[in-house]
């Protein structure tokens, strides 16, 4: 009798509440010991900068109203809705023509972007490069990932922002927010501008 | 035997049977996009200036849902002193962690878990080199742990 209502009990308990063995090999230890001499003194730390360290949330009392994040919000001329921040940079601020390596003078602008990803804690960022329409359409689509990628790199690079969290795309010249010639088939230099940009699209977590 | 014989037994196995299978937990955090998705933080120890973390990953909800992420990407904060350090590698660039599903980019976890069911983890971090009282822990998907203490063993 006894062994009957054990038995309905183990087997009608949650499968949530079954611990599942988990087996670390008997070698890890050491492997992570011989790694660690393998980093020297440092230990492979890295300096954080204050506000790397709001981006994981570690400062909880950080939030969109900040008088910094809404004037960060502001500068970058952000679109704030309940689920997304979205925002678009002038590829000319970013690049040099035809080069994918951040410009210095961009820097400013990139950590507002961060600032603004720490404040949200947001772990879902994407990317997307933009072209105006000169050059070869392949060749386009090349540059437009090869600059989301760079923008990619340099945030990661700057901060706590975990690289899984941010993806990135390149549409080449296919999505123009502004005409790349007039009416009358002239060359519109101020329609491309728009065009050559690259955008952040920031979810917000869902509460 | 009498009902009050078994009453008492049943209560018994009930009290012993859920207490060892219920692990104790440091701390709970949220999946980013899914509330239901829980990690929990359920032991870690320092040893030989080198912290293990054990977490167990819980689908609470109806469907099953997959966790994807590589251990390259986890990290632990030294707040304090405004740290960061990388899951440990072996001499082959292996993350010191697991399960993986397979060995690319230094490990991958990439499972499957069924709803009402759950999967353990586990990673290795160098101790911070400032001997901080707490440490923050991330890994991807999840709410980093925050200001967990550090327990010598």
């Amino acid at each position: 009798m006894i062994g009957f209502f054990a038995a309905v009990f183990l087997f009608s308990a949650p499968a949530i509440w079954a611990e599942q063995d988990l087996l670390i090999p008997p070698d890890a230890h050491e492997k992570a010991i011989q790694s660690l001499k393998k980093l020297g003194p440092g230990r492979g730390a890295l300096k954080l900068s204050a506000k790397m360290v709001r981006i994981i949330g570690v400062v909880s009392a950080i939030n969109m109203n900040t008088a910094e994040i809404k004037r960060d919000l502001k500068d970058l001329n952000a679109a704030v809705s309940d689920t997304e921040i979205r925002i678009a940079m002038a590829g000319d601020v970013l690049f040099d023509f035809d080069k994918w390596n951040i410009r210095q003078d961009a820097e400013a602008q990139l950590k507002k972007v961060i600032n603004i990803i720490a404040a949200s804690k947001s772990t879902e960022i994407t990317i997307s490069g933009h072209t105006d329409s000169k050059g070869s359409a392949e060749y386009n689509l090349k540059l437009s990932r090869q600059r989301a990628q760079a923008v990619k790199d340099w945030i990661v690079k700057n901060s706590s922002i975990s690289e899984s969290s941010v993806r990135i795309s390149g549409y080449g010249e296919t999505r123009p927010a502004a005409p790349n010639s007039k009416e009358d088939g002239s060359d519109n230099p101020e329609g491309r501008q728009k065009n050559r940009r690259v955008e952040f699209s920031i979810k917000i977590l869902k509460k | 035997m009498n009902l009050k014989k078994i009453v008492f037994y049943l209560v018994f196995i009930m009290v012993l049977g859920s207490s060892t299978l219920c692990a104790a937990v440091i701390q709970t955090q949220v999946s980013n996009n899914n509330e239901n998705i829980v990690a929990e933080l359920t032991a870690l120890t320092l040893q030989n200036n080198i912290i293990t973390v054990r977490i167990k990953i819980i689908n609470k909800s109806d469907a099953s849902d997959k966790f994807d992420f590589y251990f390259k990407d986890c990290y632990i904060i030294d707040e304090a002193n405004q740290k960061k350090y990388y899951i440990l590698k072996d001499s082959e660039g292996r993350c010191i962690g697991g399960p993986f599903s397979s060995d690319g980019d230094g490990g991958r976890f990439e499972f499957w878990i069924k709803s009402q069911n759950m999967m353990n983890m586990w990673a290795k971090f160098p101790m911070p080199i400032d001997n901080p009282e707490s440490i923050s822990i991330s890994i991807p998907g999840f709410m980093p742990f925050e200001a967990i203490k550090l327990a010598v063993k």
